[in-house]
């Protein structure tokens, strides 16, 4: 067998299942803010809150093809955090994660995302993950999209076993993520770059709107590429019983990340004033990628695994 | 979904790497006009390899391979900074294949599949360069031959070929791409005059001019005025080899050895550029691997090929300017690396197609905007 | 604040202009780097007319207006170094080609292989270390100013000009470069610009594209800022902080203007015939000097944050 870039058939089916369900329930303007809890309970029925985990038949990729679709709606809540929980939580607590009956936070040493609401709260430091509630008598905050933050103290309990893999699929999930609604917000520049009309023309006859798309396409179908390269890494590696190696997944999170930040500001700027009403279709995209582009897993960790893994193949390659 | 090579596909890869060993300091992909004679020597070993016609057909003296083993070993030149694909085994035998009469292929093929015949590409002129459809050198039908007249520019290493795969007016001036026809014309021929223009990296570009050359209406190839479409063709057939990702691995590699040996990485913003360096030389390699599994799919390519170009090309630029930045005045020594991998780079995203085209492809196949303005 | 020359600034430029229109020029530029020689007739010239004296006769901002203009015209001559930097250290200014000098660098230096006088920066001094001109070695090269080498031996000898000097001579240095860096990208834009409006594609002129007039516009924004930066620096005698900034804003702008004329102008900017790589090549080599952008930034962090800084 010879390199095949496409989905399979599985695979694609788990992406239309995300997108039809995203259809209907989430329809053209994402909301603001956590989410609604029947929305949580459909994505639990769909078993996208067990994807890649030891119980699951589907692994990254079919997690990648249906985080492609939660990006493209900016679909809210702890969704990326949920299948970091199924790698690196207790049978049980993977089961109930599943079932949508436990919801997961990954913060940072002080801040806890949609918590209130998440009963496992997990620490991101480096390569590890550490299960650290924060005390009673934290102050209850609202991030960027108006999803909720606790912020106070921690307590680390533990670490947990296969923080890397968690870590790691948790990087390539939100490439995923960013990637679908990259993806839809280019598509939504560049449909307003066709239709909208100035000087007697589209204004995407000009170059100067033009070329900036272009390079944004480019940026995202590239990041899109790498991080379909990073899943399958991550599902041979699962299969041969490795554990996943900090690598492609960085590499991807970095890519995508770029891009769609990129895609962001030229869409803006394609878009104008449209592009700034709450209402949409560009803002809750834009201001969900800005989200997710700062999650708590960070980017120090990513890049230097960067650098190791230039270290190795230097190394390696020239002796 | 796979990321991998067949098996095959990586035996191959494998016996062409320790082919390679042997022309480790061979440096013709950036040199090619200083290294001539031991650029055609690799060529001619490929050729008596069967590497140089890997993918033509088997009745045209091919193996009929897939275009991974052609990407492959590509790829694995461009690593070892050996040579670029010859344009004689790549859009000139690919053309010869479709359109050539029995006669062209008999003459032209066997040669060129033993690395013994090169072409040098004779599209650009001093108003058409981007923009071919503008063109203006012209040919007179006189009977059996043509009379051709005409200037064309920015030709690469025309001063070492032997024969010219030249674009020219069949039809009415100022037809733009219809009435166009491609001719190959001795690079020796009577009225063929050459001048060569050193350029900023040390190579040189050709200035053509054919002053009523005389060419058999038999080295015409395809309709005449049908050039246009025919071209289209053979950059589709060359679309997974051209722009290696190697090439950009490779830099980023010495990039970041060059950095050790000065001790420059333990700096933090030089730890991070090299990082996100690390980064767009995958995001490379992941456009050249699209562009190589649409071709195998028989899908068009032409906005991928476009996209992987400005990436590629871009990526190599920005690699290069690192080193210097990094490095200061002594990167400027004409024998420095970092040096040559500038000067060098500069020319990528103007040569083949500048960037701005590229752009405009994209936006117009990928995205539906005209970007004519 | 006043922007305008005076009616004596004006003056000067004028005939300086006339002088350099005489005498230098890109024509001028290409023979003397294929021959890898100094302009030696020109420092006779602007001598003679008592330009190279501007900064201790007039005042350092109508030298640096020399400065700026000789690099627009390309002129293949150490006049950044004689007409602005010497003066600032030295009670004379030195008939003979000046090369500036860092004690800790490595690389190729300008003008070396022609200079009498070397300017070294050593940490807290400045030292002033003569040498037969033409004994150092000659380095080939392709960035428009001839460039030599400078033995380590050398950048450790010769008299300290006192205490401060060190320092004095970097405000100077990044001065001149700031203004050799804005004279030559405003000669690299003004080149290219010309060729893009005759420039015909996809039947009109390539200089008439929206996409190409915005590139260009960004280019010419950042390179009159460059300029003023640099003449504000000057104004006031150089001032740490204001001569990084400038010379930051410099470099930047050169290595913008560097790609987008060159992408621009297509394959004849590679060749040695078109005027762009006069320009362009310049703006590479200044653009590194002294640590390039990088160091001129730590130099404003330095200034303004550092340690005791007020």
């Amino acid at each position: 067998m010879s390199l095949d870039l496409a989905f399979s058939s599985e695979q694609l089916a788990v992406g239309e299942a995300v997108a039809g369900f995203c259809r209907e329930r989430v329809g053209g303007a994402p909301p603001a803010g956590d989410c609604p809890a029947d929305w949580w309970q459909g994505l639990a029925e769909l078993g996208v809150l067990e994807l890649a985990s030891p119980e699951a038949e589907g692994g990254a990729l079919e997690a990648t093809a249906a985080f492609e679709e939660l990006g493209a709606v900016a679909f809210p809540g702890p969704v990326v955090e949920a299948l970091i929980g199924g790698q690196v939580l207790r049978r049980e607590e993977r089961a109930a994660v599943a079932r949508g009956a436990l919801r997961v936070s990954v913060g940072t040493h002080d801040l806890a995302p949609f918590v209130p609401g998440c009963e496992v709260q997990l620490e991101v430091s480096g390569q590890s993950l550490f299960r650290a509630p924060l005390a009673a008598g934290f102050e209850s905050l609202s991030s960027l999209d108006a999803e909720p933050v606790a912020r106070g103290v921690r307590t680390r309990e533990e670490r947990l076993e296969r923080s890397r893999a968690g870590l790691d699929l948790g990087r390539l999930l939100l490439a995923a993520y960013l990637v679908g609604a990259a993806r839809r917000v280019v598509a939504l520049a560049a449909d307003h770059a066709r239709t909208r009309t100035q000087f007697g023309r589209p204004i995407g006859d000009f170059q100067a709107v033009a070329h900036p798309l272009a390079d944004v396409y480019i940026g995202v179908a590239s990041a899109e590429t790498l991080t379909h390269a990073a899943a399958c890494e991550w599902d041979e590696r699962r299969d041969e019983g490795e554990g996943p190696s900090p690598g492609l997944a960085a590499a991807a999170w970095l890519a995508a990340r770029e891009a769609a930040l990129e895609a962001c500001h030229v869409a803006h700027q394609v878009m104008g004033a449209q592009g700034m009403t709450l209402e949409g279709p560009l803002y809750p995209l834009s201001r969900r990628i800005r989200q997710r582009a700062s999650h708590a897993i960070g980017t120090a960790t990513a890049r230097e695994s960067m650098v190791a893994r230039l270290d190795a193949r230097v190394g390696e390659s020239l002796g | 979904m796979r990321f991998r090579f067949s098996e095959p596909e990586e035996r191959f890869r494998r016996e062409v790497r320790s082919f390679l060993a042997d022309h480790r300091d061979l440096d013709g992909y950036f040199r090619q006009g200083q290294r001539w004679p031991a650029v055609k020597g690799l060529f001619q070993e490929m050729g008596a390899r069967g590497w140089l016609s890997l993918a033509w057909p088997e009745e045209d003296g091919g193996a009929a391979g897939s275009p991974a083993l052609e990407y492959l070993l590509w790829d694995e030149v461009a690593y070892a900074r050996a040579a670029r694909n010859p344009l004689s085994a790549g859009i000139v035998a690919r053309t010869l294949i479709r359109h050539g009469t029995a006669e062209q292929k008999r003459r032209y093929l066997p040669p060129i599949r033993s690395g013994d015949l090169h072409f040098a590409l004779g599209y650009s002129e001093p108003e058409a360069g981007s923009d071919l459809a503008s063109l203006r050198c012209r040919a007179e039908r006189h009977g059996e031959e043509y009379v051709v007249d005409g200037h064309k520019c920015w030709q690469s290493y025309a001063q070492d070929m032997d024969c010219l795969w030249l674009l020219c007016r069949t039809g009415e001036p100022g037809g733009r791409s219809e009435g166009l026809s491609l001719l190959i014309v001795d690079l020796d021929a009577p009225g063929v005059g050459r001048r060569d223009l050193p350029i900023l990296d040390g190579e040189q570009l050709n200035e053509i001019r054919l002053d009523a050359v005389r060419v058999p209406v038999s080295r015409r190839v395809g309709p005449e005025g049908g050039a246009w479409k025919i071209m289209g063709e053979a950059l589709a057939d060359e679309r997974h080899i051209q722009f290696p990702p190697g090439r950009v691995h490779r830099d980023v590699e010495e990039l970041h050895a060059w950095c050790r040996n000065r001790r420059l990485d333990a700096d933090a913003g030089v730890r991070r550029e090299l990082s996100a360096l690390a980064v767009v030389a995958l995001q490379v390699e992941m456009m050249a691997l699209r562009v190589l599994d649409a071709m195998q799919r028989g899908h068009d390519a032409t906005a991928l090929a476009a996209a992987n170009k400005v990436l590629h090309t871009e990526a190599c630029q920005r690699i290069a300017r690192t080193a210097l930045e990094w490095e200061g005045p002594a990167a400027l020594l004409e024998d420095a690396r970092p040096a040559l991998l500038w000067r060098q780079s500069m020319w990528e995203t103007v040569g083949g197609g500048t960037s701005e085209i590229m752009r405009g492809i994209v936006a117009k196949r990928a995205l539906g905007l005209s970007g004519r303005a | 604040m006043d922007f305008e020359l005076d009616g004596e600034q004006q003056a000067i430029l004028d005939s300086v202009d006339v002088l350099l229109s005489l005498r230098a020029g890109p024509e001028r530029a290409i023979a003397l780097a294929a021959k890898g020689e100094l302009d030696h007739d020109l420092a006779r010239a602007l001598r003679e007319a008592g330009f190279l004296s501007l900064a201790t006769e007039v005042g350092p901002l109508e030298a640096a207006l020399l400065v700026e203009r000789a690099a627009r015209a390309a002129a293949v001559l150490d006049v950044g170094a004689r007409a602005l930097v010497a003066p600032a250290l030295l009670r004379e200014v030195p008939d003979v080609p000046v090369a500036l000098v860092h004690a800790d660098g490595r690389g190729p230096v300008r003008h070396a292989a022609f200079a009498g006088v070397l300017l070294v920066a050593d940490g807290a001094v400045a030292r002033l270390v003569r040498v037969e001109p033409g004994s150092l070695a000659p380095v080939r090269s392709g960035y428009g100013d001839p460039l030599g080498f400078v033995p380590e031996a050398l950048r450790r000898s010769g008299e300290a000009l006192g205490a401060g000097s060190g320092e004095r001579l970097l405000r100077w240095w990044r001065l001149a470069l700031a203004l050799e860096l804005s004279g030559a990208s405003t000669a690299a834009l003004a080149t290219t610009v010309a060729y893009l409006k005759q420039r015909r594609q996809f039947g009109r002129a390539i200089g008439s594209f929206q996409a190409v007039q915005h590139r260009l516009a960004r280019c010419a924004i950042r390179t009159e800022a460059s300029r003023w930066l640099a003449l504000e620096a000057a104004h006031h005698g150089a001032p740490g902080e204001r001569v990084a900034v400038a010379a930051a804003h410099a470099a930047d702008t050169a290595a913008q203007v560097f790609r987008e004329t060159h992408q621009l102008s297509g394959a004849i900017g590679f060749t040695r015939e078109h005027d762009l790589h006069v320009f362009s090549m310049r703006l590479q080599s200044l653009r590194l000097e002294l640590g390039g952008s990088t160091a001129h930034a730590r130099a404003i962090t330095a200034e303004r944050w550092a340690e005791g800084a007020p």
